[in-house]
């Protein structure tokens, strides 16, 4: 029954091996980003909206007992986390001042608290289709912040602590799992304050911004910020591409009616790019505390991450009947090639198995651009601002019905 | 006779105070068809997702075959077919690949049926559920939840937003399924045409309550609706205090009542007893029952 | 050898005034009237005159079992529902409320249009003449059938 269950799921099966696979080839490069990467992605994927849903009314309809769906999606997120994990413990590079014995105990400690993470995140509202969202973000986000500050505790005492948590929680779902789930809680909620609304600005534009940023964007800034702060362009990049391209899904498919109501397109667009790129942008300003170089290489890293995204944003646009959702994986994967390939030849050619914090690009940049030339920055900026007016001329004026725009072509 | 399906006083609410249904109690007999009709809101689907196990009554019970729907769930559920408007199939999933885990969830299994409707509405095994209309994809659930020959087919909206061919199409496929021995229907919907089809008795909610609760035929013949001018008549309690009175209302310059019996008893009885004579008194079709019972503002509402 | 019905066609629909047994029983009464239904002929079983008209069975087995009650049908076990075969006159005090109503309705419209009782005198003749002719030639029709 849980195969049965599980195997309808492919898709996440699919985004777990392509996850795999990304890590084995980042290991084989020598990257030691990947881990972070990984970390990053399986937090995001635990995260992601249809993750902790152990069923659909399709599915709470047929005789099913309510347990097996609580194994089921057990077993796949158990999976989403130690399967990339084991690609890592199998073939990832060393972080610098680890031996390989410290190294794997770190991974398998990341693999313990992801596992408590998961248990705590199921055994809430164990009677309803889905635990809320507030405490699957929340759970995910201390246990990346555990993950963070693991270094406090000694591996042994983590590893006791995730394992019996663990097992305590099993024990808690499989008593309390019902026979049927449940659409809503037993009990009835108090007359909350749905009615009474935080006092907010009276802007007219609240709906629009309400529609593109929801409370998970608070992430999307937190991770931007990050690749930001450390560091990596390309990262980030990725993640942006990665994001924006959830965002025009969501627009097209959930918030249709803004797409019918008399606002440019442009102002969405701008909105999306622009808050993304900003917090990129807030991250870098860090950079000197982080990787202690001078803020104004962090703005021309910014400024090179985002004339990358989006002259790949003219390049995925341009490719004709890609614009179908279906393909936007297709889509990213290109892109994220892409950015990758000159990072990827840069690697073999100059500093194979040589691990170095700054990349050889940035090197290069450095040695050829005059550092502190505001002309420079201006330049950059402009073509920055003509790439962006041209992708939202080709791909972003007509979003709705992309199927008949290919069709009409 | 064997009762299929039992609500007795059943209540639940979701925000405290507010109740959706307060002491729900009707029966549905085995081979019977009953139409839940009703207000959006008021509660049908929440009735139906208690019937189905995926909602605890708060108070009351319900029994479905004799058993609790919660407690016996998996028992139960093998003999139901559910479908909902709102019921999302599983996307990515093809249609072959839904009859192959529905054939391993239920042991009987009809495959002239399955045949049957794929042919009907043009279906091809290999299609995902993605490409589908709402039509066929309404069509590929009504397949799942009837071709394992359930006692109870549960229908929540499912003509819902399908055009009237297809519309009609369903309704043909329900009376295929009505003509096996001991089928019973629950189902709730807006198309009167539909509901006087299926032939059903039809059970109105209406404030968390049962309203009305008897046969199609017998709203039809039993009921009419008369039409009193205002400036004969400024007081309604006259009119509330008539025997088979069942609801008033305010329309533009008239009075709206909904009475017991024939028009002609009704008319005469209303002149005698009233004294005035603009009275018109005529039988309704269910859409007007409906609308003239449950319609108005609530405060409009004075019976 | 069976006789399937040719030449009575029903059609119900719903949201009319009348509720749709109703409907069936009128116009079953309303071939046997003309002639276009014969005493002793079979009728489609309830399942399938449901599947056809798209209704439920236990509308048609009402309506059957109403004009069963009546006299006009009879059902033989394991064989069918047939149409009697002396069929009983309808006592005038039940069909009186439908034939004034249908007067009522009939006059109006005919004031409406400008014409006087004269002039609708006239249209129910024509329609008799039609209505019977049409039984006359199905008659005709099954006789040289029968005969051949």
């Amino acid at each position: 029954m849980i195969y049965q269950l599980i195997k309808r799921d492919y898709l996440s099966w699919v985004v777990v091996a392509g996850l795999c696979a990304a890590i084995a080839v980042g290991d084989w490069l020598g990257y030691v980003e990947t881990i972070l990467f990984a970390i990053l992605a399986i937090l995001l994927l635990l995260n992601g909206s249809g993750r902790g849903r152990r069923c659909t009314e399709f599915a709470a309809a047929l005789p099913i007992r309510g347990w097996d769906f609580f194994l089921a999606r057990l077993v796949s997120d158990l999976t989403l986390v130690w399967a990339p994990l084991s690609v890592i413990l199998a073939t990832s590079p060393l972080p610098s001042g680890m031996t390989r014995r410290d190294a794997n105990i770190f991974f398998v400690e990341i693999g313990a608290i992801l596992t408590l993470g998961v248990f705590c995140i199921q055994s809430s509202h164990v009677q309803q289709f889905a635990p809320p969202r507030w405490w699957q973000t929340g759970v995910v986000g201390i246990v990346g912040l555990a993950i963070i500050y693991d270094d406090e505790i000694s591996p042994r005492t983590t590893l006791m602590i995730c394992v019996l948590g663990s097992c305590a929680l099993l024990l808690r779902i499989l008593i309390l799992a019902p026979r049927s789930m449940q659409l809503a809680p037993e009990n009835p909620e108090s007359p909350k304050a749905s009615g009474t609304s935080r006092w907010l600005p009276g802007i007219p534009w609240l709906p629009v911004l309400r529609a593109l940023f929801r409370p998970d964007f608070v992430m999307i800034f937190a991770v931007l910020a990050f690749t930001g702060a450390l560091g990596l362009p390309f990262l980030g990049a990725i993640f942006a591409m990665w994001s924006i391209g959830g965002e025009v899904w969501r627009l097209r498919s959930q918030n249709r009616w803004l797409l019918s109501e008399p606002v440019a397109r442009s102002l969405l667009f701008a909105l999306i790019v622009g808050a993304r790129l900003l917090s990129y942008m807030a991250g870098s300003f860090f950079q000197p505390y982080f990787r202690h170089q001078p803020a104004r290489i962090a703005v021309i890293d910014f400024l090179i991450a985002g004339y990358l995204l989006l002259a790949l944003s003219v390049i995925a646009e341009l490719v004709p009947g890609w614009r179908h959702p279906r393909w936007l994986w297709l889509r990213l994967l290109l892109v994220a090639t892409l950015i990758a390939t000159p990072e990827i030849i840069a690697r073999l050619f100059w500093s194979r198995g040589i691990y170095t914090r700054t990349s050889p690009v940035e090197k290069m940049l450095n040695g050829v651009l005059p550092v502190g030339s505001s002309l420079l920055v201006a330049a950059v900026g402009l073509t920055l601002a003509a790439l962006a007016w041209v992708v939202y001329q080709l791909g972003f004026r007509q979003l709705d019905f992309p199927q008949l725009r290919s069709k009409y072509r | 006779m064997n009762s299929v399906l039992e609500f007795l006083n059943v209540v639940r609410a979701y925000v405290r105070g507010v109740p959706i249904l307060d002491g729900v109690t009707f029966s549905v007999a085995e081979g019977e068809v009953v139409g839940l009709l009703g207000r959006n809101g008021s509660g049908k689907t929440t009735l139906i997702h208690i019937a189905m196990g995926m909602l605890f009554p708060q108070a009351g019970s319900v029994r479905v075959f004799g058993s609790s729907p919660n407690e016996r769930a998996v028992e139960v559920k093998k003999r139901i077919g559910y479908v909902a408007e709102e019921q999302v199939l599983p996307r990515t999933s093809s249609i072959a690949e839904l009859i192959a885990f529905h054939r391993y969830l239920f042991r009987r299994w009809d495959d002239t049926l399955e045949r049957e409707i794929l042919d009907r509405f043009g279906l091809h095994t290999n299609s995902k559920i993605l490409g589908l209309s709402k039509g066929q994809a309404r069509a590929v659930a009504l397949l799942c939840a009837v071709c394992h020959r359930p006692e109870l087919l549960v229908l929540d909206e499912p003509a819902a937003g399908l055009d009237p061919a297809a519309r009609r199409e369903f309704l043909e496929v329900a009376i295929q399924f009505l003509n096996c021995a001991g089928a019973t229907i629950l189902y709730s919907s807006h198309y009167m045409n539909d509901i006087e089809r299926l032939g059903s008795r039809a059970v109105m909610l209406d404030g968390g309550k049962v309203r009305l609760d008897s046969t199609v035929d017998r709203l039809r013949e039993e009921y009419c609706l008369a039409v009193v001018p205002v400036h004969s008549l400024p007081d309604p309690d006259l009119l509330k205090k008539e025997p088979g009175c069942l609801g008033t209302r305010m329309y533009y310059a008239n009075w709206h009542v909904v009475f017991q019996g024939s028009p002609e008893q009704v008319k005469a009885r209303l002149e005698q007893s009233l004294g005035s004579d603009g009275v018109r008194c005529e039988r309704m079709n269910l859409e007007d029952f409906f609308v003239e019972l449950l319609g108005g503002k609530q405060s409009d509402d004075l019976s | 050898m069976v006789l399937y019905i040719a030449g009575m066609q029903i059609l119900v629909h719903a949201g009319n005034e009348l509720p749709i047994y109703r409907q069936i029983m009128g116009q079953i009464t309303e071939a046997l009237a003309v002639g276009r239904l014969h005493p002793g002929e079979k009728l489609p079983s309830h399942r399938e005159l449901a599947e056809e008209l798209v209704i439920a069975p236990l509308t048609v087995k009402k309506a059957y079992d109403e004009l069963e009650s009546l006299g006009f049908l009879e059902t033989q076990r394991g064989r069918g529902t047939f149409v009697c075969s002396r069929l009983p006159k309808l006592k005038m005090a039940d069909q009186r409320e439908q034939i004034d109503a249908a007067a009522r309705k009939l006059l109006s419209l005919a004031y409406m249009v400008g014409l006087d009782l004269d002039d609708v005198i006239g249209i129910l003749r024509n329609a008799e003449d039609e209505l019977f002719q049409g039984a006359h030639t199905a008659a005709g029709r099954a006789a040289t059938k029968e005969g051949a």
